[in-house]
């Protein structure tokens, strides 16, 4: 609350404008064409997982909507650009209001029947994404379970080449996304949203209309997810539904904002950077079996050893989490991993300072003053 | 006036309130008390508007409340402080007092409100800027109370304040109530401590399976001997 204000959404765009003109000086700095389409895939998730977290984490409602909401995206461009021709930017944006309508249904029928939280919203959040996809796959004038070749839709040529134009595309939303999330979080929406996720009852006799309050964090999360499928739909190239609809995006945004933390809008931030950067590198040194498995494990044992999550244990030991980042960093410069990529030598510094925090105090000293302000949690309390 | 008629409400097929009627004055304390499974707890959530009544009406200055939403239930003047305390407790002390001023209608006066809870309750102030879960049972009752004067209500309704805290704390509280009072608030407190509650209370109902069995004084409830035989063991 009080720990993000409008100086960090003005540092926030500041470093995004920064990142704006990464792809025309990639030349001059001898980078990689694959790090443009590497940055979108983190400007992905972290537009994915901030979305999600901005309603799931603030207010404990627990949604597998994410999937629904994302392909609402997809297939918005699927069917208006592909097979109606509509100007591909525009069906960007119908994407992201389709998506915040199905949040707008979900929630109207959910959020008025008291019976339904917990696990049961959890369930029927899951049980939409696998009504949509039926009806995707049984209306020939949506997919019909053929599939749609997005790729042939035309790029509008002011943007750049492909990686150019992704890049810019996912950083822009990536950016709407974590301002929308530092804005609700220091809004009156979000210490609304704080008191439900602590008890609903409570906060609706001390005044806090609930249902409006969870409404309007959905839609805001169904919309910025609808807008970051329809553009993720050119990175597929060829959509399915098997594909779109799968357990992969509800599943990833969560273990994400779980293990970066899902109290403050910096956790599903640092969570969507560690496992995109682990993930991908595992992919690339040839673990593709089982980089999910590591991944996952990953998640037990950060939710067994850091319940609050990983951003608010590493800024309250920053000491640890430099040195761990550092030492990662040497390491890897040691074993080579500059010779591969600048993105191996990050994930080395990354996975360091991830196992450096996520050692239990003891080992390292005595106990640390608890850091208490606003809605930090810290271990101590747990 | 806080008028509550004819109310009645469950669960399912469980009725837990059977045709209740009270009446609350401007600037009384008044006491509900009932063994467990009276429909104490109902009552209270019926007159916040969290739990709906299937019939009857409750009423505040004549504005019928049954059909307000729970949040502006508050709005209209009544505070509710809650079984078991359930302050928000991963969220600070000054947080959760900011979540008690939280409705439109009392949002502008919040910041003298809060130095009204501060001066009864100095021990909140100290607390400021700790997790509310972290805080001892009292304190947290404490809090509950201060939350629920945030709102700068008119009628102030406590669900068994006095659960699982120290007879010294539970005094201490109550004393509390009684200045609250003196400051103009209509006080309802729900409770099975009996004793206490109608040495606090000017009038009492004694609600039994749902239904208000005895309405009187509180110094004629203390000395009725069935009320003496049933809650205070002599």
């Amino acid at each position: 609350m009080t720990t993000t204000n409008r100086n960090t959404s003005l540092i926030t765009l500041a470093f995004a404008l920064v990142l704006w003109f990464m792809p025309s000086v990639r030349e001059t700095l001898d980078f990689p064409v694959f790090f443009l389409l590497f940055g979108y895939s983190l400007f992905f998730w972290i537009a994915q997982a901030s979305s999600w977290n901005t309603f799931t984490g603030f207010s404990g409602y627990f949604s597998f909507g994410q999937g629904a909401f994302f392909g609402a995206g997809v297939y918005s461009v699927a069917v208006l650009a592909v097979k109606r021709d509509w100007p591909l930017l525009f069906t960007f944006l119908v994407g992201g209001l389709v998506a915040a309508v199905i949040g707008l249904i979900i929630g109207v029928v959910v959020f008025r029947l008291r019976k339904l939280r917990g696990e049961i919203f959890a369930l029927m959040t899951l049980a939409v994404a696998f009504v949509m996809a039926s009806v995707a796959r049984v209306s020939p004038a949506i997919d019909g379970g053929q599939g749609v070749p997005v790729n042939t839709v035309e790029l509008p040529e002011f943007l750049g080449d492909f990686p150019t134009m992704i890049f810019r595309l996912g950083l822009i939303v990536a950016t709407f996304a974590v301002i929308t999330a530092q804005s609700v979080q220091r809004s009156r929406l979000g210490w609304g949203l704080f008191s439900i996720r602590d008890d609903e009852d409570v906060a609706e006799t001390l005044g806090v209309p609930t249902f409006r309050f969870k409404i309007t964090a959905l839609l805001l999360t169904a919309f910025i997810a609808g807008i970051s499928g329809a553009i993720h739909s050119l990175q597929i190239g060829y959509v399915t539904i098997e594909d779109v609809f799968s357990i992969r995006v509800p599943l990833f945004v969560i273990l994400m904002s779980i293990l970066g933390g899902t109290k403050h809008w910096m956790g599903p931030v640092v969570g969507a950077v560690v496992v995109v950067t682990l993930n991908d590198r595992l992919n690339r040194a040839g673990f593709q079996e089982i980089s999910d498995l590591i991944t996952g494990g990953l998640l037990i044992l950060m939710i067994v050893a850091v319940k609050e999550g990983l951003y608010l244990r590493m800024r309250a030991r920053p000491l640890r989490t430099a040195v761990g980042f550092t030492a990662g960093l040497v390491i890897g410069f040691a074993l080579g991993a500059l010779d591969e990529s600048l993105i191996t030598l990050v994930a080395y510094g990354l996975g360091i300072a991830v196992l450096a925090v996520m050692l239990p105090l003891s080992w390292f000293a005595r106990s640390e003053p608890a850091v208490t302000d606003d809605v930090e949690e810290v271990a101590s309390h747990g | 006036m806080l008028k509550v008629e004819s109310v009645t409400s469950g669960y399912g097929a469980a009725q837990a309130l059977w045709d209740v009627s009270l009446e609350v004055a401007e600037g009384e304390i008044v006491t509900i008390i009932g063994p467990n499974g009276a429909g104490k707890s109902t009552l209270v959530n019926v007159l916040a508007g969290i739990h709906p009544a299937w019939s009857g009406s409750v009423q505040l200055d004549g504005v019928e409340l049954t059909s307000l939403p729970a949040h502006d239930v508050c709005g209209a003047g009544i505070a509710v402080v809650p079984e078991g305390r359930q302050v928000f407790p991963e969220m600070t002390v000054a947080d959760n007092l900011e979540i008690g001023g939280y409705h439109p209608s009392v949002r502008p006066y919040r910041n003298e409100t809060f130095e009204r809870v501060i001066e009864i309750f100095p021990i909140l102030a100290d607390r400021a800027t700790q997790l509310a879960g972290s805080m001892s049972g009292g304190e947290q009752q404490m809090l509950a109370i201060g939350r629920a004067l945030m709102a700068r209500p008119r009628y102030l309704l406590l669900d068994e304040p006095s659960l699982g805290l120290a007879p010294v704390i539970v005094e201490n509280i109550f004393e509390v109530l009684r200045q609250i009072n003196r400051e103009g608030v209509s006080v309802v407190v729900v409770e099975q401590n009996v004793v206490e509650a109608l040495e606090l209370a000017s009038r009492g109902y004694v609600l039994e399976q749902g239904n208000i069995v005895k309405d009187a004084s509180a110094d004629s409830l203390l000395e009725d001997p069935a009320v003496r035989a049933a809650y205070l063991g002599v």
